[in-house]
């Protein structure tokens, strides 16, 4: 994959948020965000992406949408709805949901998260929030849960991949 | 939001926060997990065309809190 443009990571970013954002309002009808509150909450993802970026010295040759739906959620359980524990679940379905979107369509349909598995996701989620990190999961958790998934997708081979051996022997 | 910006608040954080793009030998580059067409339809997206992803179902009781 040849590397993107800064406005093209840019665009690719605006895209992904408004995504997250129309499941957000989708799901919460009644109080869709305000516009102070959507700039609150794109100016901590993208600081919370940046400063991922630089923290671990990533080279984004192109944006993540997995990574960025993460922090767009992390920001929204840890700003705007912190202090509103009634409305942590209603944005962890909104970011499951919106990495489920983004896995669907980069698998063209191909994989798709076990109920199971999403419910357990959404449990250690939860559990984080409240405080119960023994038995939680945080965004970096969740990023690199959907990562690992990622690459399982063959959409994605010849880029970075797994070593697969299953059904060789 | 538009996108401008959106553009503009990612340069005003990158300023604060003393973001430049890594580029030494010891950074890490790992596959962003999507493909080239994800992330033109995330583009089309934000831009109003909507048709690469799926209409959005409104919210089903068992989702709610």
């Amino acid at each position: 994959m040849s590397n993107a443009t800064l406005d093209q990571i840019k665009d690719a970013a605006f895209g992904t948020f408004s995504r997250l954002k129309d499941r957000l309002n989708a799901q919460n009808p009644e109080h869709p965000l305000t516009a102070n509150e959507e700039k609150l909450i794109t100016r901590e993802t993208i600081k919370r992406h940046l400063e991922h970026l630089k923290k671990h010295n990533v080279q984004q040759g192109q944006l993540d949408p997995f990574k960025f739906i993460c922090w767009a959620g992390g920001s929204l359980l840890d700003s705007l709805w912190h202090s509103d524990p009634v409305k942590w679940g209603v944005a962890i379905d909104v970011i499951l949901d919106t990495l489920e979107d983004v896995l669907n369509k980069a698998s063209r349909g191909k994989l798709r998260m076990p109920r199971n598995t999403r419910h357990l996701l959404r449990k250690l989620l939860l559990a984080e929030k409240q405080g119960e990190e023994r038995h939680g999961i945080g965004m970096n958790g969740l990023y690199m849960s959907f990562h690992c998934c990622a690459l399982l997708n063959p959409n994605s081979f010849g880029m970075e991949k797994w070593d697969l051996e299953i059904g060789q022997a | 939001m538009t996108r401008e910006e959106f553009h503009s608040i990612w340069d005003e954080v990158a300023k604060e926060v003393g973001y430049v793009e890594s580029t030494d030998a010891d950074s890490v580059c790992i596959h962003n997990g999507a493909d080239e067409e994800t992330i033109q339809a995330l583009i089309a997206y934000g831009r109003g065309d909507k048709s690469g992803f799926p209409a959005i179902s409104p919210p089903s009781a068992s989702t709610v809190a």
